[in-house]
């Protein structure tokens, strides 16, 4: 409905409107997804594999969570290393 | 029931206004021409909860030109510095007092009475043996562990009182004070942080190694043989891992500073989100969901408060530890 007006946003000042919507945000947006993909399959296998050590082995419980919660904080603090250069695409 | 529904339906349609509306900030006209709301500007205007405000216009320090070049759009310019005086130095003092009382207070009690009693003493008795018994003690061991605990226990429990702080909502005692905020969403503030760990890596090190053996051994050693293609072999090998060992020193306490920073900031952005889109979609029946994910959120943020102090201060045991005796 209006779709003129829109179009017309295009040609604006970038630097005094409001301008958030381009291929730079839209594939920095994409990539953000890419992010949550390759940390929660990371995190996925860690979980899955303290889980196992767990039920093998109880009285190692304690030693493997402390184990577990090292990795998966080390695993997402990369995650968010790329998630903030997502950021920094959208709002950059 | 009817006219319940019938209440529900019309109240759900009814504007709810821009979040500045409750204290006195007025709505601002995106410059569309309608009256759909400025989602990014609410946004925009939500996040700024993230970042340090200034108490005074006129910076205390200033290097670089005297008058500040008008920046240009996506530009970070170093070369013109202004130090101002914000809520996050406000976040810090208060965070390192709090820890100095309450721990001193337990000091002087625990020199009285060795005996523990109370709740207060417990827990924080409880807290300070997990990080001496359970991460230092059992990663450098009780010599070299006596040395640094005062270091890792200031870094634990600040770090621990920073990131609670910033769940606290903003009660201003006077209006623009922008307090409590959550200083370890500034990536300075965990710059320094992690600017300490650095410090004690580079000095506990080269005081225990030696300065020179310090840096020659962060690459490991390589025995090959002794012939002159072995010895080519090993000129390479070190020259691909010198290099990839010494950036990783410095990545190291740079890792340290992102991880706690966007951890930081992502939940808070997250439950800025939640709230800001009651307003986008100005909504009364959002809302109720919207408040009761931000409640999730919260609860989550607590955990991510005290597994991201445990994450850095583990991590500034083990690369100190590594510093001061290497295993090979």
């Amino acid at each position: 409905m209006n779709l003129p007006v829109e179009l017309l946003a295009l040609f604006q000042d970038p630097v005094t409107t409001n301008f958030n919507f381009g291929l730079k945000q839209g594939l920095a947006a994409l990539g953000a997804g890419l992010c949550i993909v390759g940390g929660g399959l990371g995190i996925g296998r860690l979980a899955a594999s303290a889980m196992e050590s767990i039920s093998r082995q109880p009285e190692a419980a304690g030693d493997v969570r402390g184990g577990m919660i090292l990795a998966a904080a080390l695993i997402e603090g990369v995650t968010l290393l790329a998630l903030i250069t997502c950021i920094l695409a959208i709002t950059l | 029931m009817l006219h319940g529904l019938t209440w529900a339906l019309a109240s759900a349609l009814l504007p709810i206004g821009e979040p500045g509306e409750a204290h006195g900030v007025p709505a601002q006209d995106a410059g569309r021409g309608d009256s759909r709301p400025d989602s990014a500007g609410i946004m925009t205007g939500l996040y700024e909860h993230l970042s340090p405000h200034p108490y005074s216009d006129e910076p205390w320090l200033v290097l670089g030109p005297a008058v500040e070049p008008v920046p240009k759009f996506g530009e970070v310019d170093f070369s013109n510095l202004r130090f101002y005086f914000t809520n996050h130095h406000v976040a810090v003092l208060a965070a390192a007092a709090l820890v100095m009382v309450a721990f001193g207070w337990l000091a002087r009690r625990r020199s009285d009475d060795p005996r523990p009693a109370g709740a207060l003493q417990n827990c924080l008795e409880a807290l300070v043996l997990f990080v001496r018994d359970d991460m230092v003690y059992k990663s450098i061991g009780e010599h070299h562990g006596r040395r640094f605990l005062p270091l890792f226990l200031s870094q634990f429990f600040c770090i621990l009182v920073m990131n609670l702080f910033g769940i606290l909502p903003n009660f201003d005692f006077f209006r623009s004070m922008h307090f409590p905020t959550t200083a370890t969403a500034n990536i300075w503030v965990t710059g320094g942080l992690a600017l300490v760990t650095f410090t004690t890596i580079l000095f506990a090190g080269m005081k225990e190694q030696g300065s020179g053996h310090f840096w020659i051994g962060l690459a490991p050693k390589v025995e090959l043989g002794d012939g002159a293609s072995m010895k080519a072999m090993r000129v390479a090998i070190l020259g691909i891992l010198y290099p990839i060992e010494f950036l990783g020193l410095l990545i190291k306490p740079i890792a340290l500073t992102i991880r706690l920073f966007a951890n930081m900031t992502g939940g808070h952005m997250a439950m800025l989100t939640v709230y800001g889109l009651i307003y986008v979609f100005q909504s009364y029946l959002l809302a109720p969901i919207g408040v009761g994910f931000n409640v999730f959120l919260t609860f989550l943020e607590i955990l991510v408060a005290f597994i991201q102090a445990y994450v850095f201060t583990y991590l500034s045991i083990l690369f100190v530890g590594a510093a001061v005796h290497p295993e090979h």
